[in-house]
């Protein structure tokens, strides 16, 4: 007798810390929060939250969503003042989305990404992404889910299924590599167009800022060149192949003059020697047009030769940029 | 002959008692870039503590010298007191922050202390049988965590350009070894009090899939999060579960991860009051020795 009221005491006890009962108790009595923005004109931060408002009184009244914004000098100043706005408190912890506007400045990123971690109730599974307009991006309709942050959530990873790219975007995968001292890293591009949001490609993080947007076509060469290119499509013009990724492997040489070498093997259905050769053109071609346009490394191989070459690291650890300003890029693809 | 026969209760006990806080709290924050390295020592590390545990308990029967005994058993007693309190603040510290921040730590304190003292002051065999449900349960979760995290798992964080040195390395595994690997010296104590074997198989098995189970949790966090932002979360596996998705939206696991935690911080705590109590009690007849008429 004593066991069972011995198991059964823990279990009664266990259910009652263990789930997260005091937030979901509570969260028919508050404003679910379902994407946050985030913009900046130099002192302030602008603060964007997507909130689906749910009448409880009356179960019969469809959940709408509402945008509400509101600026401070500080991210917690700003969600307060969203929040003596409304009658209930907020629910952070299903926010989808964190959309970052393009203008965003390293030091307001950097709180943004401080401000995520230590506030325990957003999710660090939350799709980061960039956007020129948060409050425009997070204002449309949605079309497929209660709430448009729930839309971008969906299409991402189903751009991602369809193209192969693999984002990464989640915030914990940015602020890993932030955290880890990577100096570049990739959100989805968003634009808001007459038929609404879109996925338009990659936005190029380095130092927390950004310093390009690739449309959809030069974003795949950029996750080919940049080894995140998993399995998808690829298009040059009007041709187009179905590539799975076999092996990518990287060598420099700085003996007589400085080169990175891409080594690729691919494979896939018409992926001839001439389909090769149209690739390595493409991903020269692409690489050249960023470092003329961006004037510094925009695709992160630094990071990537120092994880292989511990010489490279040594050597180039602060003259890095002189080896990459000489450096040309040779693509070898194989298929 | 009765407590014999809770060996296999024995092996799942030592094994919750390996997981304890780690479970949720590897890496911890003083770690750094090369915690995986780290943690691997304290892994080895754990198992030498246990064999030397072993040889210090069996010199004591072997010298037979008072004095030594006494150290040994108030060393246990005192080390058995500290691990039952830090395993106890740390349950608290994990409520106030992730489980139920609205609500006072008191409330909490209170049910845990109150199970814990129950457990305590039962018969050994409660705890023992409480341990088979509660590794079972553990076991399924953390495995089943651990699959169905591997899609995102990210290897870089596992690569190195080079071996950072030995004195890195130590620094890293210093402070892994004093809280995986040290507790470890507790568990031939307990195999003496729980089921009075001379075997040592229990132990070590329970120790080794204990760890086994830890080294899953430790990858999760790293494989998902690298050494550097693992090393900056507070509860490491509790962020981690936050990540995976079941189902559509945020169907997550959380719930049983704080589960599984609620479990291995009850038994490691219980487990310590017991052995505390059980050398106390030898220190007892160690000085005072039971008259026979």
């Amino acid at each position: 007798m004593k066991k069972i009221i011995s198991v059964i005491l823990i279990a009664v006890v266990s259910t009652l810390l263990c789930g997260c009962g005091g937030e979901n108790a509570k969260s028919d009595r508050r404003y679910m929060v379902s994407s946050l923005g985030f913009s900046t004109d130099g002192a302030l931060i602008n603060v964007f939250a997507e909130i689906i408002i749910v009448n409880s009184e009356d179960p019969e009244t469809s959940p709408e969503t509402k945008v509400f914004a509101a600026s401070a000098p500080t991210i917690s100043g700003a969600l307060d003042k969203i929040g003596s706005s409304l009658e209930r408190p907020m629910l952070l912890n299903h926010c989808a989305v964190i959309a970052i506007g393009e203008k965003m400045t390293p030091l307001w990123l950097g709180k943004i990404c401080d401000y995520c971690f230590h506030e325990n109730r957003i999710t660090m599974s939350a799709y980061m992404i960039s956007v020129e307009d948060p409050y425009k991006l997070l204002s449309e309709k949605s079309r497929s889910s209660a709430a448009k942050g729930y839309d971008i959530m969906g299409m991402i990873e189903q751009q991602s299924e369809r193209t192969g790219l693999s984002y990464n975007s989640r915030y914990f995968e940015v602020e890993a590599r932030r955290e880890a001292g990577k100096k570049i890293f990739t959100l989805p591009h968003f634009i808001c167009g007459e038929e609404g949001a879109s996925v338009d490609g990659l936005s190029v993080f380095k130092d927390d800022r950004l310093i390009t947007d690739l449309s959809n076509d030069d974003s795949g060469c950029y996750a080919v060149i940049t080894g995140e290119f998993e399995k998808g499509t690829l298009r040059f013009g009007a041709e187009e192949y179905r590539l799975q990724s076999r092996k990518v492997d990287y060598l420099y040489s700085d003996t007589d003059e400085n080169k990175i070498i891409l080594k690729l093997r691919l494979s896939g259905e018409n992926f001839d020697d001439k389909a090769c050769k149209r690739l390595e053109d493409g991903l020269e071609s692409l690489y050249d047009r960023l470092k003329s346009e961006v004037g510094n490394d925009a695709f992160g191989f630094y990071d990537i030769l120092s994880l292989k070459y511990s010489e490279f690291e040594d050597k180039y650890r602060s003259e890095y940029d002189n080896f990459f300003g000489s450096a040309d890029f040779i693509a070898e693809c194989r298929s | 002959m009765e407590k014999a026969d809770y060996g296999r209760h024995f092996f799942c006990l030592a094994a919750l008692f390996a997981l304890g806080e780690s479970v949720i709290g590897l890496p911890y924050s003083d770690s750094g870039k090369y915690s995986f390295l780290g943690f691997a020592f304290a892994v080895a590390a754990s198992f030498a503590v246990l064999g030397i545990s072993y040889f210090l308990l069996k010199s004591k029967s072997v010298f037979g010298v008072k004095a030594y005994s006494a150290v040994l058993l108030s060393a246990a007693a005192v080390y058995a007191l500290y691990n039952a309190v830090a395993s106890f603040t740390e349950f608290l510290r994990f409520v106030d922050k992730i489980l139920l921040p609205d609500t006072p730590r008191f409330f909490i304190a209170v049910i845990f202390v109150l199970t814990c003292a129950y457990l305590t002051s039962r018969k050994n065999s409660v705890i023992l049988k409480l341990s088979v449900i509660f590794f079972v349960l553990s076991a399924a979760g953390i495995i089943l965590f651990f699959l169905l995290s591997v899609k995102d798992f990210n290897t870089e964080w596992f690569l190195i350009n080079r071996f950072p040195g030995l004195k890195a390395v130590l620094k890293e595994t210093m402070p892994m070894a004093a809280r995986v690997s040290l507790p470890f010296a507790l568990i031939p104590f307990a195999a003496e009090f729980f089921i009075n074997s001379k075997s040592k198989k229990y132990a070590f098995t329970g120790a080794a899939a204990g760890l086994g189970l830890l080294v899953l949790c430790f990858a999760d966090c790293i494989f998902l999060f690298g050494p550097q932002l693992s090393a900056r979360c507070d509860f490491p596996l509790a962020a981690a579960v936050s990540t995976v998705t079941v189902g559509p939206l945020f169907t997550r696991m959380d719930g049983l991860v704080y589960c599984i935690y609620f479990a291995t911080a009850l038994i490691k705590t219980a487990f310590c009051l017991k052995i505390c109590f059980f050398s106390l009690s030898k220190l007892k007849i160690c000085f005072y020795p039971l008259k026979t008429h």
